[in-house]
C-alpha cells in the first residue's frame, strides 16, 4: 500500500467520521423525536452529556404516585386542551372517546388507569394543537401555483 | 448614487438597517397573499393539464372515471340504468307538494328552483355567510312552520337531486365578490381547509385528491379535486342510497382520523364554496353515481 493510498483512506476515515458527528441531532427535539421512534417509551438517551427518557411528559406525569386528586387534575387539563382543539377544528378523532373512557375510570375509583388515559388524550389533544400552528404557517406549501 | 466610501460607518449602517426593515415589510406582505378566487382556479386547471394531457378539462365532472379507464367502464355500465331514478321521482313529488299552509319550495327560490343549482353555494351578504342550497331547503321548510329535515340522506337530499336535475348542464358561476372581505375571507377559510394537514394521519384533502389523484392508496384510488362537487348528490353504491355532499365530507374528513365537523358547519360550507369555485366553467351534473 503506498503513502498516498493511506492518506486518501485517513482522510475518508475523517470525513466519515465528521459526518456522523453531524449527524448528531442539533436540538432536544431532534434528539427526543429520533430516541422515541427506535426505541420507543421507557428508554433513556443520552444528548449533550446529558440523560434524558424517551417518555413525552403526560406519560412521565402518569407514571406518579395514583391518587384521586392527580387522577382529576389530569383529566381536567386534558379536556380542557382537547376543547382548545375543537374550537380550533383541529380534534383527532379518537381523543374524546380517550377522555369518555379516563372519566369512566375516574368513577370505577380507578386513579391509575385514569391518569394514562388522560396521559393518552393530552398527549393527542397537544399535538392536534401544534398541528393547527404548523398549518397556520405552512399550508401555502401545498397550493399549485 | 450613493458612494459608500464616503459615508461614515455609522450612516452605513443606518443604510443598512433601513435597507433590511424595507425587506422585511415585502416579507410580511408575501405570507398574507391577496386572495384571488379565479387566479387559483386558473392554476388549478393548469396542474390537471399538465398532470394528465389526454383528458379534457370538461370530463372532470365524472371524477376518478375521467382518469381511470378500468372504474369508468363499470361506472358506465351502472349509468345505464341510473341507480338515483327512484330518488329523482320522489324528489319532484316532495319538491311540488305544498306544505300544510299552502305554500310551495318554489317561492322560496328565485326562477321557481329551476336551472338555479349552477349558482349555489353563494355568499349571502346579508346574513354574512355561505349559503348551501340544502341549507335554504331546509328553511324553505323551517319558514313554512315545517320540521327540517336531516342534512346527509333522505328527503333532503332527494330534492336537492330533483333540483341539480333541472339544472343539468348549465355552467357553475359561483361568484366571490372582490370587494365584499366576509366573502374572500369565507372562500380562503375553505381553500385552506382543504390544503391543511389534518387529524392523526396528517393527511390534507390535497394529499390524496390533489397529488393522491389515482393514485393507489391502500385500495382506493382518490378521483380529482378538479370538478368534484358538480354532480352532488350522489347515490353511492357503497351506501346503498343518495347522500349530499357534506356527508361525504364527513367520511372524507373522519377517514384522517380527524374528530368530523357536522354537516353544514360553517368549515364545511366554506369548502364547498371553495370547492365549487374551482368548478366554474363545468356543468351541473347531479345527481350522480358512484361506487
Ligand atoms: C386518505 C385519502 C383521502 C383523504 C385524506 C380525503 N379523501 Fe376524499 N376520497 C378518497 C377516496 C378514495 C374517495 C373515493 C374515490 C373518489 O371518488 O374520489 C374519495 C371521495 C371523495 C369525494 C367524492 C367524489 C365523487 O366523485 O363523488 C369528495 C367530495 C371528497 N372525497 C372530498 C374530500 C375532502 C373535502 C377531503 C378533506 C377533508 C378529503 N376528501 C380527504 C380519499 C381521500
Amino acid at each position: 500500500m503506498n503513502a498516498a493510498y493511506t492518506r486518501y483512506l485517513l482522510l475518508s476515515l475523517l470525513v466519515f467520521v465528521a459526518n456522523v458527528q453531524a449527524a448528531e441531532p442539533q436540538t432536544y427535539q431532534q434528539a427526543f423525536e429520533l430516541n422515541r421512534a427506535m426505541y420507543g417509551k421507557g428508554h433513556l438517551f443520552t444528548w449533550q452529556g446529558q440523560e434524558f427518557s424517551t417518555d413525552h411528559p403526560e406519560e412521565l406525569d402518569a407514571q406518579t404516585p395514583a391518587t384521586r386528586d392527580k387522577a382529576e387534575a389530569m383529566l381536567h387539563a386534558a379536556q380542557v386542551l382537547n376543547q382548545r382543539a375543537s374550537e380550533l377544528e383541529y380534534a383527532w378523532r379518537m381523543t374524546a372517546g380517550l377522555l369518555e373512557q379516563a372519566e369512566q375510570a375516574l368513577r370505577a375509583g380507578e386513579f391509575r388507569q385514569c391518569m394514562n388515559l388522560a396521559a393518552q388524550a393530552h398527549y393527542q389533544a397537544r399535538m392536534s394543537i401544534q398541528q393547527a400552528e404548523y398549518n397556520q404557517q405552512h399550508w401555502r406549501d401545498a397550493v399549485p401555483q | 448614487m450613493l458612494n459608500f466610501r464616503k459615508v461614515k460607518p455609522f450612516q452605513g449602517w443606518i443604510t443598512v438597517a433601513l435597507l433590511l426593515c424595507a425587506t422585511t415589510s415585502v416579507l410580511a406582505d408575501a405570507s398574507e397573499p391577496l386572495i384571488d378566487p379565479e387566479a387559483d382556479r386558473q392554476a388549478l386547471r393548469a396542474y390537471y393539464l399538465k398532470r394528465f394531457p389526454g383528458v379534457d378539462i370538461q370530463d372532470y365532472i365524472n371524477g376518478i372515471y375521467a382518469l381511470d379507464a378500468a372504474s369508468r367502464e363499470q361506472w358506465q355500465a351502472l349509468e345505464e340504468f341510473p341507480p338515483y331514478e327512484f330518488d329523482l321521482e320522489a324528489g319532484e313529488a316532495l319538491f311540488n307538494t305544498p306544505f300544510a299552509n299552502g305554500q310551495t319550495y318554489a317561492a322560496c327560490f328565485p326562477n321557481g328552483g329551476v336551472s338555479i343549482r349552477q349558482h349555489y353555494p353563494y355568499w349571502n351578504a346579508a346574513e354574512g355567510r355561505v349559503k348551501t342550497l340544502e341549507l335554504e331547503i331546509n328553511e324553505c321548510r323551517e319558514k313554512n312552520g315545517e320540521q327540517p329535515y336531516p342534512w346527509k340522506k333522505g328527503p333532503l337530499a332527494q330534492i336537492s337531486a330533483y333540483m341539480a336535475w333541472t339544472s343539468r348542464g348549465q355552467v357553475f358561476d359561483i361568484k366571490v365578490p372582490a370587494d365584499d372581505a366576509g366573502a374572500l375571507a369565507a372562500y380562503a377559510a375553505g381553500k385552506r381547509f382543504f390544503y391543511a394537514k389534518r387529524g392523526q394521519l396528517n393527511l390534507s384533502c390535497a394529499n390524496c385528491h390533489l397529488e393522491g389523484s389515482n393514485i393507489f392508496i391502500r385500495a382506493d384510488l382518490p378521483g380529482p379535486a378538479l370538478g368534484q362537487t358538480t354532480h352532488f348528490p350522489v347515490y353511492r353504491s357503497k351506501w346503498g342510497e343518495l347522500g349530499t355532499l357534506h356527508r361525504r365530507y364527513e367520511g372524507c374528513h373522519r377517514d384522517t382520523r380527524s374528530d368530523p365537523l357536522p354537516p353544514q358547519s360553517d368549515a364545511f360550507r366554506n369548502l364547498e364554496y371553495f370547492q365549487t369555485y374551482m368548478s366554474n366553467g363545468l356543468p351541473v351534473n347531479g345527481p350522480g353515481a358512484r361506487k
